[in-house]
């Protein structure tokens, strides 16, 4: 009976700047078979010689996410792994010890950003399960779901619905945190169950939204306009610099790792000899 | 039992309007389910089961459906109308007869630049086949749009789930005899009316782009069309929220003579 195929489904889209590094990362650290499914709309580029499988696809994250898992679905074998990797998210270690670990727990495991101001739900920068189990539990990143998020109240976010699927079914799922320390920036540069790196460096997080400028409107009437717009304007003003900032720390780390050697991790303070943690 | 799975948001301008005409327009037992988000709390009482969410409208269908199928059985009805949209005409023989013939129902805007595949506006299945297709209402794949490149939309991956299972569904298309639009106002099958301009309408539709006036190419200096363009779009914008106004009363005022406008 052949061996099990790793299927690694990676949605690149319209920036092309991770793959080669992504590439580089998974030929160094896997050791089991795999094949990489992706899509990649970048003038001059060709998605098919980027991937084992090149899949033409447009949209939001979650949607372009199902649709690989579909095709992916199609085309494996129930036991055959699936392997959701954000672009910018690599190996840092043979995972396959973890996962194996991991998938001896239950039939899914993920990332959970419990430090995104308590993120209860899987994250599809990594995930791992069966084909099977994705089949049977109709997988699905999309949003709608509601849950609790401790400083902002009831919000919904990329993984909450299969976070819901994950419970009707009660299906259990194998959690991996973050084990780097929260050095540069308390949501991106991330390293999780000691295995996997997520840059992530230009979205404003829920945690990050903690350390907004308190609003200042609610004031007395003649001035609760005025007061209005200061607060956008002060908003926008905090946004851009957390950005700015967040753009310029994740240019030095992306031209560190670029630059390729196994020095760059201890930048993000990830220790090799950290437990993944489960 | 016939579950009717509905987005309303940010406004509660159709509740009314669309769970009246549900309960003139279905015979059979049937039960609504509503996501309400941005809409106050006691505009619930329109509705069998309120569903709290957030996020894109895709995923918030997605999230109704596993709701409703935790409930319901097997072999109920599942169906997916949007929030301005709604019956005019009885639904049972319609949905029947469409069921026999393939799995899924479902309305086609073809006349928005073609498009090829299901759209939530309306859409029938039984319980059954939207669990085991694993139903889903996200864009992904992609066709060739009318403006040379690849383009894609809700409920693409569900067009493409059907095609992988072999799965045939039913299209309904757009049957107005008069068109105040060539997108909105739309009346699909003699049955279901969509008023197209309900939630989400700050951007203009690839239809409504395409008729832009001679503002591709041309002498003109880039800068100059670019100014011209937004100047157009602001413009039909404009038009379009007052024509959408005047016809939302129209629809609000009761009876259904503003039909005469369409059909």
């Amino acid at each position: 009976m052949a061996e099990r195929m790793l299927h690694i489904a990676s949605a690149h889209g319209g920036s092309a700047r991770w793959l080669a590094i992504q590439r580089r990362a998974l030929a160094d650290h896997i050791q089991v078979p795999y094949l990489r499914w992706g899509s990649l709309a970048v003038e001059g580029l060709d998605a098919a010689a980027e991937f084992d499988r090149a899949i033409a696809q447009k949209g939001p994250e979650a949607g372009r996410l199902n649709h690989l898992a579909t095709e992916i679905c199609h085309e494996a074998r129930s036991d055959d792994l699936l392997m959701f990797l954000a672009p910018d998210a690599l190996p840092l270690a043979d995972p396959l010890p973890v996962i194996e670990r991991g998938l001896a727990r239950a039939p899914l495991l993920a990332v959970r950003r419990t430090e995104n101001d308590g993120d209860p739900q899987p994250h599809p920068c990594f995930c791992v399960s069966t084909v099977g189990t994705w089949r049977e539990l109709g997988g699905d990143w999309s949003d709608g779901f509601p849950f609790s998020a401790p400083g902002l109240g009831r919000v919904s976010d990329l993984g909450a619905n299969l976070l819901r699927r994950l419970e009707l079914t009660r299906t259990p799922w194998v959690a991996l945190e973050r084990t780097n320390p929260a050095r540069h920036d308390p949501l991106h540069f991330a390293v999780y169950g000691g295995v996997v790196y997520f840059h992530d460096g230009t979205e404003i997080g829920r945690v990050h939204r903690l350390e907004a400028p308190r609003p200042l409107a609610g004031g007395p009437r003649p001035l609760a306009g005025a007061l209005a717009a200061l607060d956008r304007q002060r908003l926008l003003a905090w946004e851009r610099g957390l950005l700015r900032r967040a753009a310029r720390r994740s240019e030095e780390l992306f031209a560190a790792i670029a630059a390729g050697g196994s020095g760059w991790p201890a930048l993000v303070g990830h220790d090799p000899g950290t437990p993944a943690g489960i | 039992m016939l579950h009717v799975a509905t987005a309303h948001f940010r406004s509660p301008r159709w509740i009314e309007i669309q769970t009246r005409h549900l309960r003139e327009h279905i015979s059979a037992p049937f039960r609504t389910w509503a996501s309400i988000e941005g809409i106050d709390a006691a505009e619930g009482r329109h509705f069998d089961r309120v569903i709290e969410q957030y996020g894109s409208h895709a995923g918030k269908l997605n999230h109704l459906a596993l709701e409703i199928a935790r409930e319901a059985a097997p072999g109920d009805l599942l169906m997916f109308l949007d929030g301005d949209a709604f019956p005019i005409a009885p639904l049972g023989d319609f949905i029947e007869r469409g069921l026999a013939r393939a799995p899924l129902i479902a309305v086609r805007r073809a006349e928005n630049v073609a498009q090829p595949q299901p759209h939530p506006c309306f859409c029938v299945t039984r319980l059954e086949t939207w669990t085991a297709l694993g139903g889903d209402w996200s864009a992904g794949p992609v066709w060739p749009g009318g403006q040379g490149w690849e383009v894609s939309d809700v409920g693409s991956l569900l067009m493409r789930k059907l095609e992988l299972a072999g799965l045939e569904w039913i299209e309904v298309l757009r049957s107005n005899r008069r068109n105040l639009d060539p997108l909105y106002y739309a009346v699909y099958g003699d049955v279901i009316y969509h008023h197209g301009a309900g939630f989400r309408a700050e951007n203009l539709s690839a239809t409504h782009r395409s008729m832009a006036p001679g503002l591709h190419g041309g002498q003109l200096p880039g800068r100059l069309t670019r100014i011209r363009k937004a100047a157009w779009e602001r413009s039909t914008r404009l038009r379009l929220e007052r024509e959408s106004e005047r016809f939302y009363r129209r629809i609000a005022a009761g009876g259904s003579d503003w039909l005469s406008e369409l059909i």
